[in-house]
């Protein structure tokens, strides 16, 4: 515990947030953890702390209202009550000694009380904005607690194999229990900061996408992805407001560009998906190979359809998921082998699915039917020159039996030519969503059908824009 | 074509990728769902120091705080991790991002077993438009 009063009384003289937030961690071994349960009892913790902190170099100095102490007083009795029950269930999970005690549950509890006497100290306005680490920090801990408390229920819930007697029985709800109070908390944590009014430079707005990328997460893990809409509908509204977020730690910024990019991505404008994923693709630190991977995931099938660009074989080279994920999809789309194409969507589809790619990457199918229809052009070779010494010419007019034909190969059924030229008409008709669209549009295929001759009459200069033919 | 020698060259690495594939299939789906989640960064970072001022004058509130030895291993996933602009991912790809990405249709190559049976079924088309 005097650690702990050092620490303290440091980080207070400094003013620094990250110090003080190791004062209410739970990242401590367990001989740490006792260290500072064996200190005190239950009935004296409050005296011990209170001259503890009265008694560090920064308590003796004054500079610290007597308020504020009396709140930081508060904050750590809880914390040495959290400290406890965590020690208690880790100690169990080595021997069962106190197993009917120790849960997880019950630490989330504790630290939830910790959590609650923290925001007191900032909604009673004496704890000052550079200590916000130690919200965020807790809440993070919250959060795992939460997961892990839930975990428990869950595995003791399967065990016991009592039925359940009770009404209004919600597995579901029962599942997450927890996680859903966690989110509860956390967007406690998020209007404390939202709601601070001091100026900018002395804000508790500082730790707000700290808090964001937390709240992200646990949405995420609740299925709830779209709760993440209304946190960044309130960053919005007060966006002139807010601390830039170039000047947060890379970490977060990373973390909070990838979460805006997937949902974005799940809201279909790839346009701005692409935009921010990007972003946290290059800031992203180079050896976080797991976070990369996940960026790609989106970052992959947002480029196809924004730019009908493939990856590289370089680019996934350091991900066998991904290449399992994309590599034959790629191949497929552009040797344009539609049929081969719609059986690997069709292989793939749990874990598209899962990943929540699958709609997206069927889009890819235009590009595949494109490249297929393009190879059938190419395939036709030229006219012969009219002229000598004349450069030679496309065959420009290509009988719809011949697209069907490439259409229906490598699978058993043939097309009508009815529901060809509803393809080809489709090919004309769409336009790629390009990033630049606003300036400039391509459609997939110029030219038009001929219906009475059964003939596709293509663009001399282009027939396949942005393909070089 | 420009592209044909390139898109040779792509083909035998291809190939030779298509094997650890399938070793790599091993990997169980299921495992997914735990770590579908973005990650705090496990990496060494230099910590900032956040936005501190003190109002009431202190002398020097400033200067960033040496990390007590104890508790260096904190570090190693901390919050409030930053790394240089030299750690980048931008900065490993100093020549551009071309190379990350190729055309969809960056294929011309008509020689193999795709555009054979293409050309194949074409000249069926063809000849049974002449009877």
């Amino acid at each position: 515990m005097d650690a702990l009063f050092d620490d303290f009384s440091g980080a207070q003289k400094k003013c620094n947030g990250d110090l003080l937030s190791r004062t209410v961690t739970a990242g401590l071994t367990n001989d740490e953890l006792r260290a500072i349960w064996k200190t005190c009892n239950a009935y004296d913790v409050k005296d011990v702390i209170k001259h503890g902190l009265q008694a560090s170099d920064i308590g003796r100095s004054g500079a610290i209202p007597k308020e504020e102490l009396k709140a930081w007083v508060d904050v750590y009795a809880v914390y040495w009550k959290a400290v406890g029950e965590l020690l208690a269930v880790r100690d169990t999970s080595n021997d069962n000694r106190r197993a009917s005690q120790a849960s997880w549950a019950k630490v989330y509890e504790s630290w939830k009380e910790l959590l609650s006497a923290l925001i007191k100290g900032y909604n009673s306005s004496s704890f000052e904005s550079w200590t916000i680490p130690c919200l965020y920090v807790t809440g993070k801990y919250l959060r795992e607690f939460a997961i892990k408390a839930d975990a428990e229920k869950n595995s003791t819930q399967d065990n016991a194999a009592e039925p359940n007697f009770q009404d209004d029985f919600d597995p579901e709800a029962q599942q997450n229990h927890h996680l859903e109070d966690c989110a509860r908390q956390l967007n406690r944590v998020f209007n404390t900061c939202l709601n601070d009014r001091a100026p900018l430079e002395n804000s508790r707005k500082w730790g707000i996408y700290h808090v964001i990328n937390l709240l992200f997460k646990t949405y995420f893990k609740l299925n709830s992805a779209s709760l993440s809409k209304n946190i960044l509908k309130a960053l919005s509204a007060g966006r002139g407001d807010m601390p830039p977020l170039e000047a947060i730690p890379k970490s977060q910024q990373v973390t909070f560009k990838y979460y805006e990019g997937v949902l974005q991505f799940l809201e279909e404008d790839y346009v701005q998906a692409e935009k921010h994923l990007t972003e946290a693709w290059r800031m992203c630190h180079k050896d976080a190979t797991k976070n990369k991977e996940l960026i790609l995931t989106y970052l992959v099938p947002c480029h196809l359809l924004t730019a009908h660009t493939l990856p590289s074989k370089k680019l996934l080279e350091p991900y066998p998921r991904l290449q399992k994920l994309f590599l034959p999809l790629s191949q497929h789309i552009r040797k344009g082998e539609l049929h081969a194409f719609d059986l690997a969507l069709q292989e793939g589809e749990d874990e598209f699915v899962k990943r929540r790619i699958y709609l997206t990457l069927e889009r890819g199918r235009d590009i595949a039917l494109r490249n297929l229809l393009r190879k059938v052009f190419i395939t036709g070779g030229f006219e012969e020159p009219k002229s000598e010494g004349a450069s030679p010419l496309r065959r420009t007019r290509v009988p719809i039996a011949e697209f069907a034909a490439g259409i229906s190969l490598g699978c058993q059924e043939t097309l009508d030519n009815d529901e060809v030229e509803c393809l080809l008409a489709n090919m004309i008709y769409k336009v790629m969503t390009h990033l630049l669209t606003v300036f400039w549009t391509q459609n997939l295929m110029k030219g038009y059908i001929a219906r009475e001759r059964g003939m596709v009459v293509l663009s001399k200069s282009g027939a396949f824009p942005g393909t070089g033919i | 074509m420009a592209s044909s020698a390139a898109t040779k060259d792509e083909k035998a690495p291809a190939a030779a990728d298509q094997k650890p594939e399938i070793v790599t299939d091993q990997k169980p789906a299921a495992a997914l769902e735990e770590d579908d989640e973005f990650e705090d960064f496990p990496v060494d970072g230099t910590l900032p120091t956040l936005y501190t001022t003190r109002p009431e004058g202190d002398a020097s509130p400033q200067h960033p705080t040496p990390i007590p030895q104890q508790s260096a291993a904190l570090l190693t996933s901390d919050d409030n991790l930053d790394w240089a602009a030299e750690d980048t991912e931008a900065a490993t790809e100093s020549q551009g991002t071309q190379h990350l990405w190729e055309e969809s249709w960056d294929d011309d190559d008509t020689s193999d077993d795709f555009s054979t049976q293409l050309r194949e079924e074409l000249k069926k088309v063809e000849a049974s438009k002449k009877r």
